[in-house]
């Protein structure tokens, strides 16, 4: 570890680690070990405890040597890996479909368009022409009656000198009324 | 950290074509990497299984986020700090099923740096003991610390990690890994001195 890169103010716990590992920067030196007189830690302490701290990283080191087994099966492992890599690219999640939606969209804009057309093929020409007038004009001035469901249409022909009053909804018409 | 027959140029031409979806080139990285990988999680979990299954995570996660790899640290640590992520885990799963606390600070408070770590231990043991009682004690020991301090001390102990190698793997400040690692020897220390003293 470079010196500019130990940390500044560090614990006593981490230069002792550095101390024991033999990483300590020769500036924060003098300060551990003013910090181990502090504690009542002779350097023969202080040695010997980094004695102990090494035997025991030996002991780990032997111990993983011989406890730490290969890998088993190491071409398996490949093989079982790349199977589930190619199931995860075979079965990519699927982003929510937009068709539906455009769907929608575009069936309404034809069906807007099939009722333009329409209205200015049928509807606009027939608004702009004049007919033939009606063959048959009346007007009910006045129609009172207490029952909503009858009604009165009135027809008129000039060429016949008509009038046909018909009345819709009355069981009878009482026969003064008629003769008027 | 990496294995020698790989060098860091060779990795960043390899994750370039795995960002491009080349399978074939994330074979050559899992083929490097796979026993470094298994064995820093085996270190943690002490069951072949359970560090065969890590591994193939570490490797699948690995690939699944191959693309936002940016290259700002090598591969081999940024693989190595999936590795960790999910050996830590998996102890933190199985601590929570089991019930079973880490007492990292368990009389360590007590501890000053530099005194004797424990009282001199019965006669020497290597009569009495068999390998696999020793490693037996030593894994029994490495399981009374956090995952977080049995990573440090099995990174920098086992693997030979710079502090800025584990730091980077653990996501930590070099105070943090330094502080660690000095409580997890402490530990140990005291667990295992029998143990070192002999053998």
């Amino acid at each position: 570890m470079k010196p500019s890169d130990f940390p500044s103010e560090p614990s006593f716990e981490a230069q002792s680690a550095a101390w024991i590992d033999g990483s300590l920067p020769e500036r924060e030196r003098a300060a551990f070990e003013a910090e181990c007189q502090r504690r009542g830690i002779s350097p023969e302490q202080a040695e010997a405890d980094r004695q102990q701290a090494r035997q025991l990283g030996g002991l780990l080191r032997r111990h993983a040597a011989d406890a730490n087994p290969p890998l088993p099966h190491p071409d398996f492992f490949n093989a079982q890996l790349l199977r589930q890599i190619q199931a995860e690219t075979q079965r990519p999640e699927k982003a929510p479909s937009l068709w539906p939606l455009r769907r929608l969209v575009w069936g309404g804009l034809a069906s807007l368009g099939a009722a333009a057309l329409l209205f200015a093929g049928l509807i606009l020409p027939s608004l702009h022409q004049p007919g033939p007038p009606p063959e048959y004009y009346a007007q009910i001035l006045n129609a009172q009656t207490a029952d909503s469901t009858i009604s009165a249409v009135a027809m008129h022909s000039e060429e016949e000198n008509v009038t046909v009053l018909w009345i819709d909804g009355l069981n009878y018409v009482p026969a003064e009324k008629a003769k008027n | 950290m990496q294995p020698e027959d790989c060098g860091p140029s060779e990795d960043a031409q390899l994750v370039a074509q795995c960002q491009s979806g080349d399978c074939t080139a994330f074979d050559r990285l899992v083929t490097k990497y796979r026993n470094q990988v298994y064995a820093t999680i085996y270190n943690l979990a002490h069951n072949q299984d359970e560090a065969w299954d890590l591994a193939q995570e570490t490797f699948l996660k690995a690939w699944r986020h191959i693309a936002h790899f940016r290259g700002q640290s090598k591969f081999s640590t940024w693989l190595h700090r999936i590795a960790t992520n999910v050996a830590i885990d998996w102890v933190r799963r199985k601590q929570t099923a089991s019930g079973v606390e880490f007492d990292d600070t368990l009389g360590l408070t007590s501890i000053a740096a530099g005194s004797a770590t424990a009282p001199h231990a019965a006669p020497p043991p290597q009569q009495r003991l068999e390998a696999g009682e020793i490693q037996g004690r030593i894994d029994a020991a490495l399981d009374q610390l956090s995952p977080e301090h049995r990573m440090v001390i099995l990174l920098r102990e086992v693997e030979g990690a710079s502090y800025e190698e584990i730091a980077e793997a653990t996501g930590c400040t070099l105070g943090t890994v330094m502080s660690r690692l000095f409580y997890a020897r402490k530990k140990l220390q005291t667990l295992l001195r029998d143990l070192y003293e002999t053998f």
